[in-house]
């Protein structure tokens, strides 16, 4: 109301002017209904408390509800509070939720709304933005803001079967053909007792069913431990299926991460490059290998938020992670196409003592000359190229 | 947009016609203070009815979706009917032979029926019903999106200035009569006292208008953006805004609103206030001086006789100036209340100077770089930096001067206190005996300087005690945890340091002997040569 105030002005000269008592009584009148709407604006304002609750990680396909609390913890009156909460476009739609209320003194007022986990992703709840006012539109309107909080959806995670892999090798615990070590928790089979042999390798079970000394004969492993290094790189991918073959490709690391920790109980690692939203920026992410549960679901959080990038060579990132891991472990390359630095590297990490499998996240079948050169490297080779997986979720 | 029926088909046009009709009230009565017979009743219900009807006539128009002539011919019946009612309402309260005989001049001079209070009645109907249209047409238009030329002007800002040049006018008329107009220009009249019920009517009913044209406007914008509302938004509203007012109507009547004294002179008296006070405090003291010198003025003139002359006995405590009955001296009553009356005033014109100008900070600024302003600002900065300067200094350097003050009155106690070694506690003892270690060791040649911490002043002293150098350590150590530390100690603690501090003594005191002995062999082996040499030269 932007002639109040010159009124009000107006007001108090025409009573000093004329000198009638009840005049000044009106002037009066208007200068509290002018101080009273601003200090009760602004008193209303910072007695104003905002709680929002929700389970901040989802799995593909929940339904998440936000419980969104607005207190008045003044005794004050909130005449009106218009409240609007911004949301992530992939979770809901209209991308949005907005209400306008009034709140009594000390009274609270919640509000619900559901999130529908489609699309993987790190995904920020609100700011929840209020806007409150005098009755008679005098004070301005005043904007708080209250910051937003981040819902993390984790990526689809799938049995091995459904990606058309292998559930056993040649990701993990890769048999060597040179037996350095034995991995006592593979159990391979069980032979007959010789001299020599450790007491602690005695099958006692199968002793007794047998009637004969049997001791187990134990898988050989180099390395028991798996780092899994997705390619997010712009180039790595075809263009026209980058979208779907990335998504796919991050359903594949995660899919294999949850088989070697859940199913195999052997540790697993991630190694990536990726444009992170937490930072706004690029990121390198290298998870070491670990096999507890709680690191599992760190690497599904990084799968849930990272996306692609562009500069970010998979080969360096290869070169430049193996270094931390052990000779012998297994390195579990997710890419959408083969080239020829990545065979370079493919070389070079064989070399330096690791195995390698490689994982093509696209639509064509592997050639025949990628497939000779691969298995001259020992280099599994899978392809995965499950459209129909994706269109369920997607 | 669910549309309110009651809101609009009964409030609204009602609390429009009211208004209206306390503007024609206060009209009328400045009429009738010119014209006493006139009788303008009919002219309130006139400009009542006209802002009532045109309400509706509005809204018809609207819901017929009337054009072009067909709107011109239904606005001129209208008027036709406005005028023709006022001429019957003119003629309310005149006996019928008058009437007809009135009527029947007007064939033969038809500008008749436009007598001069027929014109002023009409165009003050014209007017309400022009201002009502223009009122119904900004409530119907609230909320819509803005219009894109540059005249135009939003709803609210339309109805706000209606309503506050409305109430202008209404001040001034209902002024004009309390005060009447001859006495206009009178600035020393006494102030006119009394409530006057149609401002006051006008008033409140335009501020609760205010508040459900912004309730309107805010449901509208809502409502267009598809925000769901809450239901009890509605009432809560109603009900906010009518104890909303009612305060400020509480607060604004419990305000003084007259004043006897202008501001100068309550200003004037304030000051003549403080300087009487100013100037009992001094006569006061005078006379606390005389108290105190008269006895012994007395006795000086017992012994000189007549050469001292003898003190003024008459000399009387000095009392504050009264009031003289019938005087001029201001009414002190009168002058608080004025002063009370000035300051809420000012109080209030300076609120709202600075919350304008607060809103407003491009204004502000301009006002700010404006070169007088400039330098003003400049020099009341840095008179305050000043201030703030001194004040920090004062606040600085009282509690230093006092604390010293304190301290010095504390000092006699203390060596009596020292010297009572039993009487201290173990902590005092510790810092006793290393005291008297620096005063002996002082004394004997090795101060310690005023950069020396206890531990570089150890290094200095201990080589000239090698036989208690460890000693002198452990009292260091001993010192600066009994000065430095919070814990506490006890007397074993304060024994084993007593044992050290004697040691140290006693090594001091070696030291002064072989100090003494060494200059008493110097002195000998000097006197001695001496001796030798006045030999050889008598020889």
């Amino acid at each position: 109301m932007r002639n109040f105030i010159p009124f009000l002005l107006i007001l108090f000269t025409i009573a000093a002017l004329l000198r009638v008592d009840f005049f000044f009584t009106i002037a009066y009148l208007f200068f509290a209904v002018y101080l009273l709407s601003r200090l009760w604006t602004r008193r209303t304002v910072k007695h104003l408390r905002v709680q929002r609750r929700f389970v901040n990680h989802a799995f593909l396909g929940d339904r998440v509800t936000v419980d969104l609390t607005v207190h008045n913890a003044g005794w004050l009156p909130v005449p009106w509070l218009e409240v609007h909460e911004s949301l992530p476009v992939q979770l809901t739609a209209p991308p949005f939720h907005r209400e306008v209320i009034s709140l009594g003194p000390r009274e609270r007022h919640r509000f619900a709304y559901t999130l529908n986990c489609r699309q993987r992703g790190y995904y920020p709840i609100g700011p929840l933005t209020m806007r409150t006012g005098d009755l008679l539109g005098i004070a301005r309107h005043t904007l708080t803001q209250v910051a937003p909080e981040h819902i993390i959806v984790y990526p689809r995670v799938l049995p091995l079967q459904r990606l058309g892999l292998p559930t056993r090798s040649p990701q993990v615990a890769l048999p060597a053909r040179s037996h350095l070590f034995e991995d006592p928790a593979r159990v391979m089979g069980v032979r007959d007792y010789q001299r020599g042999d450790s007491p602690r390798r005695i099958h006692w079970t199968a002793t007794a069913s047998a009637g004969r000394l049997l001791v187990k004969q134990y898988q050989p492993s180099i390395a028991r431990e798996t780092l899994l290094c997705l390619d997010l790189d712009r180039e790595g991918y075809e263009r026209r299926q980058r979208y779907t073959a990335t998504e796919l490709a991050i359903v594949v690391a995660a899919s294999i991460a949850n088989h070697i920790i859940v199913r195999e109980g052997l540790p697993a690692g991630l190694a990536t490059e990726a444009w992170d939203p937490l930072l706004d920026n690029g990121a390198r992410f290298f998870l070491p290998p670990r096999s507890e549960r709680a690191h599992l679901m760190s690497l599904l959080e990084v799968l849930a938020r990272v996306r692609v990038t562009s500069a970010a060579p998979f080969v360096d990132l290869l070169r430049r992670e193996s270094v931390n891991l052990p000779w012998g472990a297994t390195l579990a390359l997710i890419t959408g196409r083969e080239s020829e630095p990545l065979f370079d590297t493919l070389v070079y990490l064989r070399r330096a003592g690791f195995a390698v499998a490689l994982i093509l996240v696209r639509s064509p079948l592997p050639s025949a000359e990628l497939q000779k050169r691969a298995d001259l490297l020992g280099v599994p080779t899978h392809r995965v190229w499950y459209e129909r997986d994706l269109e369920t979720w997607r | 947009m669910k549309r309110n029926l009651w809101l609009e088909n009964l409030f609204r046009p009602l609390v429009i016609g009211v208004m209206f009709g306390c503007i024609a009230l206060s009209l009328v009565e400045l009429v009738h203070l010119l014209f006493p017979a006139w009788n303008g009743t009919y002219l309130i219900v006139g400009c009542v009815l006209a802002a009532l009807e045109a309400n509706y006539s509005y809204r018809l128009i609207r819901i017929r979706s009337l054009r072009g002539t067909d709107v011109l011919r239904f606005r001129a019946v209208e008027l036709a009917m406005f005028f023709l009612l006022l001429k019957i309402g003119g003629y309310v309260g005149d006996r019928w032979a008058d009437v007809l005989t009135d009527i029947q001049t007007w064939p033969r001079d038809p500008l008749a029926i436009l007598d001069p209070e027929m014109t002023v009645a009409f165009t003050l109907a014209l007017l309400s019903w022009w201002a009502s249209t223009q009122t119904v047409r900004d409530l119907e238009r609230l909320g819509e999106p803005p219009e894109r030329h540059r005249r135009y002007v939003p709803p609210v800002e339309s109805l706000t200035s209606r309503f506050f040049w409305g109430g202008v006018v209404l001040l001034i008329v209902a002024g004009l009569t309390r005060i009447g107009i001859a006495a206009l220009l009178d600035l020393r009249r006494p102030p006119v006292p009394g409530l006057v019920l149609n401002v006051l009517v006008y008033f409140l009913l335009g501020l609760v208008m205010l508040g459900q044209v912004q309730f309107t406007r805010l449901r509208k914008q809502w409502e267009a953006q598809r925000i769901k509302i809450a239901d009890e938004l509605a009432a809560r509203w109603a009900r906010y805004s009518l104890a909303f007012i009612g305060l400020a109507a509480l607060l604004a009547f419990l305000l003084p609103t007259g004043y006897t004294v202008g501001l100068l002179d309550v200003v004037g008296n304030v000051l003549e206030l403080i300087s009487a006070i100013l100037l009992f405090i001094v006569r006061l003291l005078f006379f606390l001086v005389f108290l105190i010198t008269f006895p012994m003025a007395w006795l000086l003139s017992m012994l000189f006789g007549d050469q001292v002359p003898p003190p003024q006995s008459d000399f009387t405590l000095p009392e504050l100036p009264q009031q003289e009955p019938g005087g001029v001296a201001p009414d002190w009553f009168e002058t608080l209340h004025s002063l009370l009356f000035w300051a809420v005033a000012l109080g209030m014109i300076f609120y709202v100077i600075r919350s304008y100008l607060r809103d407003h900070p491009e204004l502000l600024k301009a006002l700010a770089g404006l070169g007088p302003i400039h330098t003003l600002r400049r020099f009341l900065t840095a008179l305050w930096h000043r201030l703030v300067g001194l004040a920090e200094t004062i606040n600085e350097h009282i509690p230093r001067r006092l604390s010293l003050r304190r301290a010095r009155r504390k000092q006699p106690e203390e060596p009596f206190r020292f010297f009572r070694l039993g009487a201290l506690s173990p902590r005092e003892r510790i810092l006793y005996y290393y005291l008297s270690i620096l005063r002996r060791a002082g004394r004997q040649g090795f101060p310690r300087q005023r950069a020396q911490t206890p531990h570089e002043y150890d290094v200095t002293l201990g080589p000239h005690l090698p036989q208690a150098q460890q000693e002198m350590s452990l009292l260091t150590q001993a010192f600066v945890e009994a000065r430095y530390s919070r814990h506490t100690f006890d007397r074993e603690h304060a024994r084993r340091v007593r044992a050290d501090w004697q040691r140290v003594k006693a090594a001091l005191r070696a030291l002064k002997r072989k100090d003494e002995n060494t200059d008493e062999r110097r002195i000998t082996q000097i006197s001695s040569e001496e001796t030798l040499t006045l030999a050889e030269r008598d020889r």
